[in-house]
């Protein structure tokens, strides 16, 4: 064969190695229009579902708003109308007022079977908002998740057929230099292209038979359904919902970590634990989750654990107080007092930070702030109250023997950070500043009681209780006190069953002397209509932002 | 010898035929994956502008119907204080009417300003369908609140993309038929010069074919 032949051979053999290679760039230009039409279209339904979660939300909330608010609040006024008038003994009015309750009934299904509860004259907002929007809410951003994945994962795979096509173009030019050059470089080309080509098709291969993250509407559905059971607070209804999602989709994240919150308020803390663990598992690494399951390993005494997810939670926002101050209270139980200082030091900083910085720019710190600075206060009592084997229906605190620290030691810590936090908490709300170092205020013990009057309305005697009868309407508290400043600050704070009823909160300056006796009415006799609840009330005075005295009494139930 | 260079001259022709084509498919596909992105974005703009009707015109409507239900609970009042009043010795009377035209009063001011009369039911009750369709059906006259055209025209343009795409792999085996019937010597190279041939008719059908769509 003469060179001139074996030179036509070799170019017939590229041209058609390069129309070879053609085809593949076409089917491969296919794979990368059909993903990119596949990520294009997932987007855009996600983007639809978002739109109609939004509006759902919105209009459920627009929707119940009219039905707390305007058809249930009037009928609540009139039934206080109607309380009254019977108290008062005018019987026509309060019929009058039970019909025009029956009337407004009539214009919201809240105010009707099955949302309406006869025996407790109360309705269930929280079964009729899961009814009315929540369910459906939830269904719509949950597809619009699953969606924002699956389009992802098309653009993904679309992105990469595009590489290919760019090395299927290398390849392909590497044919065509070789027809330019002779002798063994021209192999060289040959060979490095088809390896090229042998690579894509091999990258290919892998492409088409990669699997997509694909959640089916039905595992989406009975996830939803869950939700709005746990809304009601109906968890076992919500964990056989959740369960069957997960038969569906075992991997589904959001329902794992769902189905733990519901174990959890059961409290059934190891599976709420393996509920937490696993949806970290399947992708659900976020704060929230790990805030929960750092909480739960402390309430089961597992403090290595905590401390260990509350240190990752942490690391991912370092602002969080609410989980620095759990943080203080794991290792607090652990006995590690120094870091326990250190992470409530942290907190209370962060808690001053935080104000400054909004106030300084005419905002205000999240509503949130206040709450997780009262919870880290009352999570310290509940720890206490729990190794003092006092625990109240609402503690949150480890088993007393799993907790390693010295009691004694334990005691003082929490008295003394249970008190800084309140004062932080007060100083920061009213001033937004820490607060001053200690004043000379002095208050003594508080003495709960009813105080009788005689006709002429001469005070004849305090009558003291520590638990007062069911259908109180008044409580008196008595105490002496020296070195409070006329005009300085006065804030009373009432707590019932471990929270604060702002309701009864008093903000005021003092008008007394420096020093005397005082008292303070906690009443509802203002009119006829309310009692105090039953519950364990716990009363503190702040003046200047000190915490200068509080006190606990139990009013019985009926 | 003048027959084979002939048949060599037709399929390089054909080549550049096809390559042509190929170049024109491969631009009407891409204009089709631009219109489907510009389809997705109009249907986006109509399903936005839809729930901000639905959201707007719920407030409205829920706004009249919390201002009717004051409007019942003092109607209803000045009613029950007609009945009581019918029944009550003259002095009691007269103040329960007195409260009964107070209550019809407010119910009236109510009516006149806060929610519009026209949709209490002739049973007494507020047709809350009523107002909020005709006031959906307003939105709509003003604007285009329907996104699903916009998205089945953004499919069907997608499917066109994807027959062009895949045309562009016949266009490709034509391709690769010519040139192989260019570099054969034997009769084999009529069976892939018909071939191509086939594949290049087929091509342009389904370029034309996938105008159809949509």
């Amino acid at each position: 064969m003469t060179p001139e032949q074996r030179e036509e051979r070799f170019e017939k053999f590229a041209s058609v190695l390069i129309a070879t290679v053609t085809i593949l760039a076409a089917i491969t230009a296919f794979l990368q229009a059909y993903a990119s039409n596949e990520a294009d279209r997932a987007d855009r339904q996600a983007q639809d579902f978002s739109i109609r979660a939004t509006t759902t939300r919105v209009n459920g909330a627009l929707e119940f708003s009219y039905d707390w608010q305007g058809a249930f609040q009037t009928w609540r006024e009139l039934d206080l109308q109607a309380a009254s008038a019977e108290q008062e003994g005018d019987a026509l009015a309060a019929e009058r007022f039970r019909r025009l309750q029956d009337h407004i009934a009539s214009l919201s299904p809240l105010l009707n079977p099955p949302y309406f509860d006869e025996q407790q004259n109360w309705p269930d907002p929280a079964r009729y908002e899961a009814e009315l929007y929540l369910v459906e809410a939830t269904r719509l951003a949950e597809h619009f998740a699953a969606q924002a994945e699956l389009s992802n994962a098309w653009s993904n795979i679309a992105n990469v057929f595009v590489i290919q096509l760019t090395l299927l173009t290398v390849a392909l030019s590497l044919y065509g230099l070789s027809t330019t050059i002779r002798g063994m470089v021209r192999w060289l080309f040959v060979g490095v292209g088809s390896a090229i080509v042998a690579f894509n098709l091999g990258w290919m291969a892998v492409m088409l038979i990669v699997e997509l993250p694909e959640l089916p509407a039905e595992a989406i559905d009975a996830y939803a359904q869950g939700v709005g059971m746990a809304y009601q607070g109906r968890d076992a209804e919500a964990i056989a919902l959740f369960d069957q999602a997960l038969a569906i989709q075992p991997d589904y994240a959001n329902a794992l970590y769902e189905r733990g919150n519901a174990y959890f308020f059961l409290g059934d803390y190891q599976q709420a634990v393996a509920d937490y663990q696993a949806a970290r598992e399947a992708g659900r690494n976020d704060v929230t989750v790990g805030w929960d399951l750092g909480w739960t390993y402390y309430l089961l005494g597992q403090f290595d654990q905590a401390v260990l997810v509350n240190a990752q939670v942490l690391a991912l926002d370092p602002t969080l107080i609410g989980i620095r101050m759990n943080q203080g209270l794991a290792l607090l139980a652990q006995g590690r007092f120094d870091n326990a200082q250190l992470e409530y030091q942290q907190a209370l900083d962060e808690a001053v930070r935080q104000v400054n910085q909004a106030r300084s720019t005419g905002q205000q710190p999240p509503a949130s702030l206040w709450y997780y600075l009262d919870a880290g206060a009352a999570d310290l009592e509940s720890l206490l109250d729990q190794i003092n084997g006092t625990p109240k229906p609402w503690t949150q605190a480890p088993p007393p023997d799993l907790v390693q620290a010295d009691f004694a030691r334990l005691q003082a810590f929490a008295q003394e950070h249970i008190k800084r936090i309140k004062e932080m908490t007060v100083a920061l709300e009213f001033t937004g500043q820490p607060p001053p170092g200690p004043g000379n205020a002095n208050v003594s013990a508080f003495r709960f009681g009813q105080e009788i009057y005689d006709q002429q309305g001469n005070l004849v005697r305090f009558d003291e209780y520590q638990t007062f009868e069911y259908g109180v309407d008044e409580i008196a508290i008595w105490f002496d006190f020296t070195g409070i400043p006329p005009g300085a600050q006065e804030v009373w704070k009432i707590y019932r069953n471990g929270f604060e009823d702002q309701s009864l909160r008093t903000v005021s300056e003092w008008a007394l002397e420096s020093s005397g006796k005082g008292v303070k009415y906690i009443t509802y006799a203002y009119s006829n209509i309310f009692i105090f609840a039953p519950g364990e009330y716990t009363v503190e005075l702040y003046i200047d932002q000190q915490l200068v005295q509080r006190g606990s009494f139990t009013v019985a139930g009926p | 010898m003048k027959n084979p260079e002939r048949f060599k001259n037709f399929a390089s022709i054909m080549i550049a035929v096809v390559t042509v084509l190929s170049g024109v498919a491969a631009c009407l596909a891409t204009f089709a994956a631009t219109q489907a992105g510009d389809a997705d974005f109009e249907g986006l703009v109509a399903s936005i502008k839809a729930q901000e009707a639905d959201i707007v015109n719920r407030i409205t409507v829920f706004e009249h119907y919390r201002a009717f239900t004051a409007y019942q609970r003092y109607n209803q009042l000045g009613n029950l204080l007609w009945e009581e009043a019918a029944n009550a010795d003259p002095a009691l009377a007269e103040t329960l009417h007195r409260l009964r035209r107070e209550a019809w009063g407010v119910a009236g001011g109510l009516q006149y300003v806060f929610f519009p009369p026209r949709y209490i039911n002739r049973d007494g009750s507020y047709d809350l369908k009523r107002e909020f369709d005709e006031l959906w059906a307003d939105a709509a006259q003003q604007d285009d609140l329907t996104p699903e055209p916009y998205f089945s025209r953004a499919d069907a343009l997608r499917d066109r993309n994807l027959l062009l795409s895949a045309d562009l792999i016949i266009l490709a085996a034509a391709f690769w038929a010519f040139n192989l019937a260019q570099v054969i010597e034997n009769r084999l190279k009529y069976l892939f010069v018909s071939l191509a041939l086939l594949l290049t008719l087929a091509g342009i059908a389904i370029i034309l074919l996938a105008q159809l769509i949509a």
